[in-house]
């Protein structure tokens, strides 16, 4: 299993980041893909999701990328 | 191929050169950092012969993309003493992108004794330089007018006020804004405005082309499907976006309730009186005689703007954000829109950074030169900038100026440059920018606000690290109140990229290329004298709590020293 934002998730082999955000945009749980993510406690950039893997038993913590003006 | 115009001031001369091979690629802040690196002596005067100031298009002007059409200006700073850029909308980018012109570099210095110019682009692509003698001492709404008068009402107009010709650390740049016309888009930051004005250049005019020039790409096609799938996106999320729906000023009803909305001097006292500035007043207020959802460059999706009106229905201003709001606002005990808009308009008017302006109001009414949240003698205040006064020109000379002139002890800037929006103690990771960031205390470095804003301090370094890349990506390419959608698509951005301009970049690539921009800022910074001990968080957020949360700046500042 995997844990994102306190809810738990099958864990699914070979899946990146990015493509686990665009599942859970899907599901509807986030309305954006753009998001800061924190895996185990370290921050992954917006491009790293593309590249890393997700393990069986991380914690991810995402939140909305930041904005303001 | 895009062209580079090469001005020397002192001797009129006009150039036209090829765009460098090794600059392809680049646009907006990222050309700006190799362009300040590769010609500017980083220990020059800001205001003197060697410095020199550059005007450019993103990286994507011209081409469709999703609120492309940006504006960058980048010089030293006469306020931060270290690289700046500082990012616009409005109609120019594309005015100048349709001449098939990436960016415009003024260097040297006319004589003191000469007149001012202004760089005419005539639409059939021929450029000079003209006399501005008539146009000295006139202020941007009435520079704008003259030059439609003159030059045809479709014109984009980039152009200083009194405050850049008085070479004001606190002047901006104004462009036109895409519909209305009007100089209400600030390049605000940095004190840009005197940089230009240092040069003799009172504006440049930019007709609108005969025949309009198209960027070239690598492959046409692949870009047009990818642009059609990303500007879709952001129309998408656009729905839903408060950014969309209201404007910048919807971040009140967040930093309101949290005390994270600067008041006081950065006191954090939170009054009942923000209600009146959350967003249902501020929807009454627009639309009491303007507009909201105002797109403020061709090709934006996200419209954030809006026409502000006054009691006769005559535009007052536009582009009026949270950052105005919050510092010539609550910054200062005011708490109506109507008085805000009215400061907004005069700093646009005179070509001052509404930012740095507010956070030096402030510090009038702390060193008691007038009361606290005294409307009508704030506005007299800037009533002395317009003037001239010697306070006028103390207040024009920045933050930091006004604080010391005063001998206050609470002056909320990093690398004398006022902070924004945001108070660090309720925000630490956007504090961590403030003070570390290239840019000085700057909220488009790289902001953490939000819902899940880190508190631990790791967590924060982290989250700010990786804003100021994704800030400076944005910078470079498009606006950056799209990331909240392209954010989450790197790897088509950087399809879209290779569309354009060849090559075989991914997200990764993207994430390196601001990496490399942010390394050459930090270059030019250390060159320029900047140092690690440097990177400071004024004391007293470290040692007053915020009222709301109880608690204080607690990054240590050893940490901050990168």
């Amino acid at each position: 299993m995997i844990t994102v934002n306190d809810q738990q998730y099958e864990f699914v082999e070979s899946m990146t980041i990015a493509g686990l955000l665009d599942f859970i945009k899907i599901q509807q749980v986030m309305s954006t893909s753009a998001l800061l993510v924190r895996v185990n406690d370290e921050v992954i950039s917006p491009a790293a999701v593309h590249q890393v893997f997700i393990n069986d038993g991380d914690i991810l913590k995402i939140r909305n990328l930041p904005m303001g003006g | 191929m895009w062209k580079t115009i090469r001005i020397n001031a002192k001797k009129d001369l006009i150039k036209t050169e090829e765009y460098k091979d090794a600059y392809m690629g680049l646009g907006g802040r990222g050309l700006i950092a190799q362009f300040l690196n590769d010609e500017v002596n980083p220990d020059c005067d800001p205001l003197g012969e060697e410095a020199k100031i550059i005007i450019c298009t993103s990286m994507f002007a011209g081409s469709g993309l999703v609120c492309a059409n940006r504006l960058s200006v980048g010089a030293k700073s006469p306020l931060t003493g270290g690289i700046k850029e500082s990012n616009v909308g409005g109609s120019a980018a594309k005015a100048l992108s349709d001449h098939n012109i990436r960016s415009i570099i003024i260097e040297s210095k006319p004589k003191t004794d000469e007149m001012m110019k202004i760089i005419l682009i005539r639409s059939d692509g021929t450029i000079s330089l003209e006399d501005a003698t008539s146009y000295q001492g006139m202020n941007n709404y009435e520079f704008v007018e003259n030059m439609q008068k003159k030059y045809s009402e479709s014109i984009s107009v980039i152009s200083i006020g009194v405050a850049g010709e008085r070479l004001y650390k606190n002047s901006s740049l104004q462009i036109t804004e895409y519909g209305t016309n009007y100089p209400c888009r600030a390049a605000g930051r940095g004190g840009l405005g005197s940089v230009l004005g240092s040069k003799g250049i009172k504006g440049i005019v930019i007709q609108q082309a005969d025949e309009k020039s198209k960027p070239e790409y690598a492959d046409r096609e692949k870009f047009s499907k990818i642009r059609k799938v990303l500007n879709k996106s952001v129309a998408e999320a656009s729905k839903t976006n408060p950014y969309s729906l209201i404007g910048t000023a919807n971040t009140v009803d967040k930093t309101g309730v949290a005390g994270i909305i600067p008041t006081h001097n950065f006191t954090g006292t939170i009054s009942e009186k923000i209600e009146n500035l959350k967003s249902d007043k501020f929807m009454d207020f627009v639309n009491k005689n303007g507009k909201n959802q105002q797109p403020c460059q061709v090709g934006c999706l996200i419209k954030c703007s809006n026409i502000i009106k006054d009691n006769d229905g005559k535009f007052l201003t536009g582009g009026f954000e949270y950052e105005t709001i919050a510092l010539c606002g609550p910054n200062c005990d005011i708490y109506d829109f109507e008085t805000i808009a009215r400061m907004d308009r005069i700093c646009d008017d005179l070509g001052l950074d509404t930012i740095e302006t507010g956070a030096s109001i402030a510090l009038c009414m702390e060193a008691e030169i007038i009361p606290w949240g005294d409307a009508n003698a704030a506005l007299k205040l800037y009533q002395q900038i317009a003037d001239g006064t010697e306070l006028g020109n103390l207040i024009g000379q920045g933050t930091v100026a006004v604080g010391e002139y005063y001998k206050i002890k609470r002056i909320p800037t990093c690398k004398n440059q006022a902070m924004p929006g945001y108070d660090p103690r309720g925000t630490i990771g956007t504090g961590f920018t403030y003070a570390t960031s290239s840019m000085g205390a700057d909220h488009t470095a790289g902001i953490t606000l939000g819902k899940d804003d880190p508190t631990d301090l790791i967590g924060a370094v982290q989250t700010s690290n990786i804003m100021q890349h994704i800030f400076a990506m944005a910078d470079s390419m498009t606006c950056m109140m799209t990331m909240p959608t392209l954010g989450g698509q790197l790897d088509q951005l950087a399809e879209l990229y290779n569309a354009m301009y060849g090559g075989n970049l991914n997200a990764d690539g993207l994430f390196a290329a601001a990496d490399r921009t942010l390394k050459m800022e930090h270059e030019f910074n250390k060159k320029a004298g900047w140092k690690k001990e440097d990177n400071r968080i004024p004391e007293f957020f470290r040692t007053e709590p915020l009222p709301s949360t109880g608690k204080t700046f607690d990054i240590p500042a050893e940490m901050m020293e990168v």
